[in-house]
């Protein structure tokens, strides 16, 4: 083979993003024209692209390090929570992209201040173990019992001043009120929707990855238990904050479309494909692998099992946020039963009937299989039943998946693929 | 005022030290009070019957099965408390009894992932592929190739570890440990289910590996023959007790050590 820079290879091996940038947007003109195929189609197509999203993320977290998620689903209603609470109760806007930036990174600022505050106080009550062993316990009971009495006082007398607890989310919500309007009040109040669609999808990535972030510190480093276990109850918790906020719910069912949407779900969900090949195919992918194979092994060479278990947590819910941030613009309305547990378990079934450790596997698979939900909603609850026994027999009969290990990639180039076979590489 | 040499060598740290490690395992004493200092490019040899407790130590050493009391020091960093994975990265790398390795990727793969502390360009490097992420891939790659060429396996870097045999299994796993860059190299039972002849050549490679990368190299073994060869010391174990220590030359002729062995074939 001949040696190339790395700078040759850098072009070599993004080269193709912008062609293919390139012939998505011309597809997205032809589909995204009303006049051709109509909103129907392009809608459908949009949704199906979601679809590959959502698959695609989830497939890094229980294909690569074989871990158990159920909350997919309820990643997408965080992404899609995170542009539509705005929306309803702020005043981000597609068009206004500084003030909804402004809106974001102030919501950050005090989302940090509040996990530093929290941060410090289970600092200290873990110090306090160093005086006596039961002491951690005991402070933290007494935290928890703290706060349900305030909040049980204000539900049965009415506010009173010296309450702390209730107070706080009103005046994180006042800070942050104060905080978007001394930063917008100099900037202009509108834009280029393109620029507003790239803060929301930002902002909802953000906002999915912090909250993987947080569950993989809990539930990483212990059991896979553990991970199902939480994935359960953000799967529970999802679609009933929704439901407890029907303003936010009827911002996303009622947004009219403002962007060529088809277009923005394909780029989105090829950028997000490409992201997770790259990830899957590199060092930390190997790492990914290798934890699921053999975690003491991994860790007896310097790899902590749960950085890869972490990693793949965070882009699978980033994924699956900036998913749930497209959704919000693609007008068609919004059931909970998206964000429901059932669908979560559907997106599992689908990683695992396309194949565990195949990317091209899972993106064909969540084509196939998301035709039926997005074209023909009505038959959803059926389609679901028909994957369940699917999944049973394909566990029975193929257990590795419809592609196993392979990728579509030997059916692209075969020379390429056997060139990376006796270099003793996986494929690229 | 001239110091006597005796102050320096005092002063200058070992590079792993352990100290009255206890191990017990369902009331069962597995370590009792055992102590082990080693200087770098040393080869240290523990040998003991079958359930002498030389798996515990290493197990001991690497965190995998933390001992119930006793310090361990690397330099001078205690890393009783350190995950396997600290413990690694302080360059304190094992081989299994049963070699554990990940049976469905290639050897390459294999030792690649004993290069991921040094080898990983970073998610957004990675996520670009930028030119330093195609340099440290590249680089990661020929490494790779390069230590599979020093064991010998460089024919097989596109095999599947399940389709290596017994004694390639080894020396793949060998080569990922020496990819995580140890400063000392611990190997649990190397020559175990080894011919004489492939025990000579593994005795030969040990020697090898500890010149050619300048790391020590503590190993376990349940004959003396290999240890009395190779070793600069030698720690003889019986039912998680010292039995004696010392250089090989010291112990090659000692009847406590030979009765202990012969009593154990009998």
């Amino acid at each position: 083979m001949p040696h190339r820079s790395p700078w040759s290879q850098f072009l070599h091996s993004n080269g193709p993003l912008p062609i293919a940038i390139v012939c998505l947007l011309i597809a997205g003109a032809f589909i995204d024209e009303p006049r051709r195929l109509g909103a129907a189609w392009s809608n459908g197509l949009a949704l199906l692209a979601i679809e590959v999203m959502l698959v695609v993320g989830l497939k890094l977290v229980v294909g690569t390090t074989g871990q158990i998620w159920l909350g997919q689903a309820a990643a997408y209603a965080i992404g899609v929570y995170a542009v539509s609470a705005p929306m309803a109760h702020g005043a981000v806007a597609l068009d206004r992209p500084l003030h909804s930036f402004c809106w974001y990174a102030s919501a950050a600022v005090i989302a940090l201040i509040g996990a530093a505050a929290i941060g410090q106080i289970l600092w200290l009550v873990r110090l306090s173990g160093r005086l006596f062993h039961w002491l951690p316990a005991t402070l933290l009971g007494l935290l928890v019992l703290w706060c349900i009495v305030d909040v049980s006082i204000v539900h049965l007398t009415g506010d009173r001043p010296w309450l702390i607890w209730p107070r706080l989310p009103g005046l994180a919500a006042a800070a942050h009120g104060a905080m978007v309007q001394w930063s917008t009040s100099q900037l202009p109040q509108t834009g280029p929707t393109w620029a507003g669609m790239l803060v929301l999808i930002g902002g909802a990535a953000t906002a999915g990855g912090a909250v993987g972030w947080v569950i993989g510190l809990a539930a990483c480093n212990r059991s896979p238990k553990a991970l199902l276990l939480l994935g359960l109850v953000l799967a529970a918790a999802a679609p009933n904050v929704l439901w407890t906020d029907p303003d936010t719910l009827a911002t996303a069912a009622t947004s009219q479309a403002q962007l060529p949407i088809f277009t923005w779900c394909a780029i989105v969900a090829t950028l997000a494909v490409i992201a997770v090949w790259r990830v899957r195919y590199s060092n930390i992918g190997r790492a990914m692998l290798a934890v699921r194979e053999n975690a003491l092994a991994a860790a007896t060479v310097g790899v902590e099992p749960e950085r890869p278990r972490m990693l793949a947590l965070v882009l699978c819910m980033v994924v699956a946020a900036a998913a749930g941030a497209l959704r919000t613009q693609v007008p068609r309305e919004i059931g909970l039963d998206e964000f429901s547990l059932l669908r979560g378990m559907a997106l599992v079934a689908a990683v695992a009937i396309g194949g565990m450790h195949s990317i091209s596997g899972a993106v064909l698979a969540a084509m196939v299989l998301g035709i039926v939900p997005t074209v023909w909603p009505q038959w959803q609850a059926v389609w679901y039943g028909a994957l369940g026994v699917a999944m049973v027999v394909m566990l029975r009969l193929r257990p590795e998946g419809v592609f196993g290990r392979r990728e579509l990639w030997p059916v692209i180039g075969a020379a390429t693929d056997a060139r990376q076979k006796s270099r003793g590489e996986d494929q690229p | 005022m001239t110091l006597p040499r005796s102050y320096f060598v005092a002063q200058v740290p070992k590079l792993l030290e352990a100290r009255n490690l206890v191990s017990v395992f369902g009331g069962v004493q597995a370590l009792v009070s055992f102590n082990l200092s080693m200087d770098p490019g040393e080869i240290v040899a523990l040998i003991g019957p079958h359930g002498s407790g030389k798996s515990t130590v290493i197990d001991a050493l690497t965190g995998v099965r933390p001992p119930r009391s006793g310090i361990v020091l690397v330099g001078r960093k205690p890393v009783l408390h350190l995950s396997p994975a600290r413990i690694a990265r302080l360059g304190l790398v094992r081989t299994f009894q049963t070699p554990r390795l990940f049976w469905d990727r290639p050897a390459l793969e294999n030792v690649i992932v004993g290069l991921h502390r040094r080898a990983s360009p970073g998610l957004l490097g990675t996520l670009l592929r930028s030119p330093r992420a195609n340099r440290v891939h590249a680089h990661a790659r020929q490494t790779a190739l390069d230590l599979l060429a020093t064991m010998e396996l460089a024919d097989c870097a596109s095999v599947p570890a399940a389709e290596l045999d017994f004694a390639q299994r080894r020396r793949l796993e060998i080569a990922r440990a020496l990819a995580a860059g140890p400063r000392i190299l611990l190997l649990d039972e190397p020559a175990a289910g080894l011919d004489p002849s492939a025990r000579t050549a593994l005795g030969e490679l040990m020697l090898f590996l500890r010149e050619r990368f300048q790391i020590g190299i503590c190993f376990t073994d349940d004959t003396p023959e290999l240890a009395m060869e190779i070793a600069d010391q030698v720690i003889v174990l019986d039912h998680g007790h010292t039995v004696a220590a010392g250089s090989s030359e010291e112990l090659a002729g000692d009847p406590a050590i030979q009765a202990l062995f012969s009593r154990r074939l009998a």
